[in-house]
């Protein structure tokens, strides 16, 4: 199921991230679990996480890179529905 | 690891040794089976001997144990005291325990796998009304002034030490907590309770809770103290409090990523979590100062953890992906060989020889080869 783009992001207190380079790696204090991004998205995340909902970093996102319109709304819904999924951000319906 | 005169300076800490004693002696009688989880020297496994305990199992991984041994033997203990050599989680008793000693901890008792081990003990060795020792340890905190402390800990990496630029490294340090011996004066505040560790009821690794301290005087504070006070048996206990606690633990010390100016009467909010990923603790503090008169004012606010404190490159991180394939290192080839060698037949000087022969650029000589072996045995078998 898609994720409504006018949502905002936040991310759980217990997510903790730290930037290597371009890229980052996450713990999840809850599932004591470790996970990464690669530089694409890592700038995924922290435009998500920034920004005051999932559409104005779609839109930046789109300015950004030479994709097609399709294809990063895909491609960001996919990367939003891993990081739901596995703790790291949460859903913040306005 | 522990190296023997580390065992030695804990039991000479009668700070830390006359409250085990006494623990032992309350707790021990003439029936008792004691578990001894972590012996080191063996020096409680002798105690509770010397107490008069039917038997006591001794557990231990390091090769101190042979110490242990050898002080059973000048000590005339040697039949009561069985030794261990291994991880107690990888032990089975014959029967079960009325009592288990142990000090497993680190500067604090949230260190590596001791919570994981006590369980365990607890659930495997130790009859329904048996005896810990300890029972409590109850984590105590405090905001500390300690200026040498703290430029001790980090400030030199960043005033340009040697004519270098060291800032990238202060992100690691003020994320790094660090052992500290503090003194009742440097305290900002009166010690708050974080915690408590009932090793009786204790079924999760994992400690974490909300802390309200008040300075009670003007002051500069750099951060602040954990120590654990421990009751080992009954009203049998002792404190790592500063300026007065057992020698070898100390406190642990906490910085901030830049001195803090108090006021008495200010409000300090810290919610510090101990959370245990695979072999160690991610240590997590967020900490809020408000002003004393103006309540509703943050003076600070730093959100810091240990993770931020991990060295990562992208290769490491590209090695823990789940898409990562790894490739046979020589290293990893050789211990193979050796392992498929073993077949409970060979001796170890019979698989040197074929590994001698297998790789023979890599062992110039059998007594090479031999040493390669018996690291591998050490490492995968009994």
């Amino acid at each position: 199921m898609s994720i409504p783009f006018e949502s905002r992001v936040s991310v759980p207190s217990g997510v903790l991230v730290s930037e290597v380079g371009l890229e980052s790696v996450f713990l999840n204090l809850k599932s004591e679990s470790y996970f990464g991004l690669d530089e694409i998205g890592t700038r995924m995340w922290k435009l998500l996480t920034e920004s005051s909902s999932i559409q104005v970093a779609y839109d930046t996102l789109l300015q950004e890179f030479d994709i097609d319109e399709t294809q990063l709304e895909s491609d960001l819904d996919e990367l939003i529905q891993k990081l739901v999924a596995n703790g790291l951000i949460e859903i913040v319906r306005e | 690891m522990y190296q023997v005169t580390d065992y030695v300076g804990m039991i000479r800490d009668q700070v830390r040794m006359e409250p085990y004693v006494e623990a032992l002696r309350r707790s021990v009688k003439d029936t008792s089976v004691v578990v001894d989880i972590g012996t080191g020297i063996g020096v409680f496994a002798l105690l509770a001997a010397q107490c008069g305990a039917r038997k006591v199992y001794a557990i231990e991984p390091n090769a101190a144990i042979q110490i242990a041994r050898d002080l059973a033997d000048a000590n005339g203990y040697s039949e009561r005291i069985e030794f261990i050599e291994g991880l107690s989680t990888a032990v089975s008793l014959l029967e079960r325990a009325d009592i288990i000693v142990s000090d497993l901890r680190g500067v604090l008792p949230l260190a590596g796998k001791h919570l994981n081990t006590i369980i365990d003990a607890r659930t495997r060795f130790l009859k329904s009304d048996g005896i810990l020792i300890p029972q409590l340890d109850v984590l105590q905190t405090a905001v500390v002034e300690a200026p040498e402390l703290y430029n001790d800990h980090f400030d030199g990496q960043a005033s340009g030490y040697l004519g270098l630029d060291l800032r990238p490294v202060q992100k690691f340090m003020i994320n790094t907590w660090r052992r500290s011996r503090p003194t009742d004066a440097q305290m900002l505040t009166a010690p708050c309770e974080w915690g408590r560790l009932d090793y009786h009821k204790l079924m999760s690794c994992d400690l974490s809770g909300e802390l309200e301290l008040t300075a009670h005087r003007n002051g500069t504070a750099n951060g602040f103290i954990l120590w654990f006070d421990t009751v080992l048996t009954a009203d049998v206990g002792f404190s790592n409090a500063p300026g007065g606690g057992a020698k070898g633990y100390g406190s642990a010390f906490f910085p901030w990523p830049a001195p803090v100016p108090l006021s008495s009467g200010d409000q300090i909010r810290i919610q510090l979590r101990a959370t245990l990923v695979d072999d160690d603790y991610i240590w997590t503090w967020e900490t809020e100062v408000s002003d004393g008169s103006k309540p509703a004012k943050t003076k600070s606010q730093f959100k810091q953890s240990t993770f931020f404190a991990q060295p990562l490159t992208a290769r490491l991180l590209q090695r823990s992906s789940a898409e990562f394939v790894p490739l046979q290192t020589i290293e990893g080839s050789i211990d193979r060989f050796v392992l498929e060698c073993i077949d409970g037949c060979r001796t170890q000087g019979e698989v040197a020889n074929k590994l001698q022969e297998r790789f023979p650029e890599y062992f110039s000589s059998w007594r090479d080869a031999l040493t390669r072996v018996g690291e591998v045995t050490s490492r995968y078998l009994s």
